[in-house]
C-alpha cells in the first residue's frame, strides 16, 4: 500500500524476499522502531542500541541479511 | 437521525436521563425530518485514533457512568479477504464508578437507510425484518434496478435484548417523536415486523443493563451489510467475456452493475451475519495485534498519523468499509 512510503521514506526499511534481505537506511538519528509489512508476515524493524532487528509478530518473514545504508 | 446510540439511566433520585452514545446525521442531504438536532447528548466527548479502532470517551455530569465506544472493522496485513469484509463492530462500554447499583436501557435506532424512494403508485419494497438477536432493514430490487438490492444487519449477543421492528408509521417527524417518546419513559417493547401495510420506517435494539458499583458492562453490536450488485462506475464499462475492462474482439455485452468481491462468497445478509458472529473475536484479536504493532513505534506522531490515515483511505476506497470509527456511509458501495 501507498500508506507503508511514509514509514520507508523515513527509515528505509524494506524487504527483499528474493534475497532474504532487511534493508535500512534510516532519515533519523539514533535508535527507532518502524511496522514493516511483507506478503509473508508483519513486524517490528529498527535499529536498538546502534544494532539493526527485526521483530516478527505475525506470519514469518525470513531474514538471511540485514543491510544498513547510511 | 439515521443511526442511533442510546442509554437511559432509571435512576430514582433523578427520573430518566437519556443521552445520546453517537450517530451520523444525513449531512448535506437536506433530510430535516429525520436529523436529530435537539436531542440531548453527553456534554464533552474525547476520540482517539487506533487505525482500524476509533475509541470515543463520553462524559456527562447528569451520567453516573464512564461511557466508552470502540468502533473497528477487520484489518489484518496480508490477508485481503478478511480486511475487505462488508462488516464493523461497536463496543459500548459502561463504568459504574458510583457506590450503587445503576438499572438503565441501553438503545440503538436506526431508520431503513436502505430504502430507496419508492416510485409513486408502485408498492413499496423496503422492509425491516427481525433476526434471532437484532434486526435487519432491507430494500428489494426494481425489476429493471437488481442494484437497488441491499440490507443491513444489528446484532448483539445480549441475552435479553428486545427489539422493535415496526415503529410507527406516519409522516414528517412522527416516527422519530414516537421512538423519542419510548425512550424517555423507559419502555422497551418488543414488536414483530410489520406485515399487510406500509413497512416500518426504522427499527430499535433495546438491552436492559444492571450494572453493580464498580463494575462495566459491555454491549456489543454487530453490523455487517449486503448489497450485491452495484450500479457505480467510473470509466468505461467492462465487457462480459472480456478479461479486463477492454473489448477483445469477441460478441459481448456490457457489465451493466458491479459485483463485490463479498456477494460472491458470502450470498446474502444471513452467511455475513453468520461470519460476522462466528469469527469476531478471532478476527478482532488478530486486528489489535496489528494496531499494537503498528504503534510500537517511536516515530513522530505525525507520520504515524498520516500514514495510519492514508490506510483508512484506502479501506474505504478498497471496499466500501468504514474508516477507523463508527461510520457506515459507504455500504451501499
Amino acid at each position: 500500500m501507498s500508506s507503508y512510503a511514509l514509514l520507508q521514506g523515513l527509515t528505509g526499511a524494506r524487504y527483499d524476499a528474493v534475497t532474504k534481505t532487511l534493508h535500512l537506511r534510516p532519515k533519523i538519528k539514533g535508535d527507532f522502531r518502524v511496522f514493516l509489512a511483507t506478503a509473508g508476515g508483519y513486524g517490528t524493524a529498527g535499529i536498538r542500541k546502534g544494532k539493526p532487528f527485526l521483530e516478527v509478530k505475525s506470519g514469518s518473514i525470513e531474514i538471511k541479511k540485514i543491510e544498513i545504508q547510511k | 437521525m439515521k443511526r442511533l446510540g442510546i442509554i437511559n439511566i432509571t435512576d430514582p433520585s433523578a427520573s430518566n436521563i437519556h443521552c445520546r452514545l453517537g450517530c451520523q446525521n444525513e449531512s448535506g442531504r437536506g433530510n430535516a425530518g429525520g436529523i436529530h438536532y435537539g436531542l440531548s447528548r453527553f456534554a464533552a466527548a474525547e476520540f482517539r485514533a487506533r487505525f482500524p479502532f476509533g475509541i470515543v470517551k463520553l462524559k456527562d455530569a447528569a451520567i453516573p457512568l464512564a461511557v466508552e465506544i470502540t468502533g473497528w472493522s477487520p484489518f489484518l496485513p496480508g490477508d485481503a479477504d478478511n480486511s475487505s469484509l462488508p462488516v464493523a463492530g461497536l463496543e459500548y462500554r459502561f463504568i459504574n464508578r458510583t457506590g450503587k447499583t445503576i438499572e438503565g436501557i441501553y438503545s440503538f435506532h436506526a431508520f431503513n437507510f436502505m430504502q430507496i424512494k419508492p416510485e409513486p403508485s408502485k408498492p413499496r419494497r423496503d422492509y425491516v425484518s427481525r433476526t434471532e438477536n437484532g434486526f435487519i432493514l432491507g430494500q428489494e430490487p426494481n425489476k429493471d434496478k437488481p442494484w437497488n438490492k441491499g440490507e443491513f444487519c444489528v446484532e448483539t449477543d445480549d441475552g435479553n435484548v428486545v427489539v422493535d421492528c415496526a415503529w410507527f408509521r406516519g409522516g414528517w417527524f412522527d416516527p422519530l417523536t414516537m421512538v423519542w417518546k419510548s425512550i424517555e419513559s423507559g419502555k422497551c417493547q418488543e414488536k414483530a415486523p410489520v406485515k399487510n401495510c406500509d413497512p416500518s420506517p426504522g427499527a430499535s435494539i433495546y438491552v436492559p443493563l444492571k450494572i453493580k458499583a464498580g463494575e462495566t458492562a459491555k454491549v456489543i453490536l454487530r453490523f455487517c451489510w449486503h448489497v450485491p450488485d452495484s450500479d457505480l462506475r467510473v470509466g468505461t464499462d467492462p465487457e462480459v467475456g472480456c478479461s479486463g475492462s477492454r473489448s477483445c474482439g469477441k460478441k459481448t455485452k456490457k457489465q451493466t452493475t458491479y459485483k463485490p468481491w463479498y456477494a460472491s462468497k458470502l450470498g446474502d445478509i444471513n452467511a455475513v451475519s453468520n461470519f460476522w458472529r462466528s469469527n469476531y473475536d478471532d478476527l478482532r484479536r488478530k486486528t489489535a495485534a496489528f494496531t499494537n504493532c503498528f504503534y510500537d513505534t517511536n516515530l513522530p506522531d505525525e507520520v504515524i498519523e498520516a500514514v495510519a490515515a492514508n490506510l483508512s483511505m484506502n479501506m474505504n476506497a478498497d471496499t466500501g468499509m468504514p474508516g477507523p470509527c463508527l461510520l457506515m456511509r459507504s455500504c451501499r458501495v
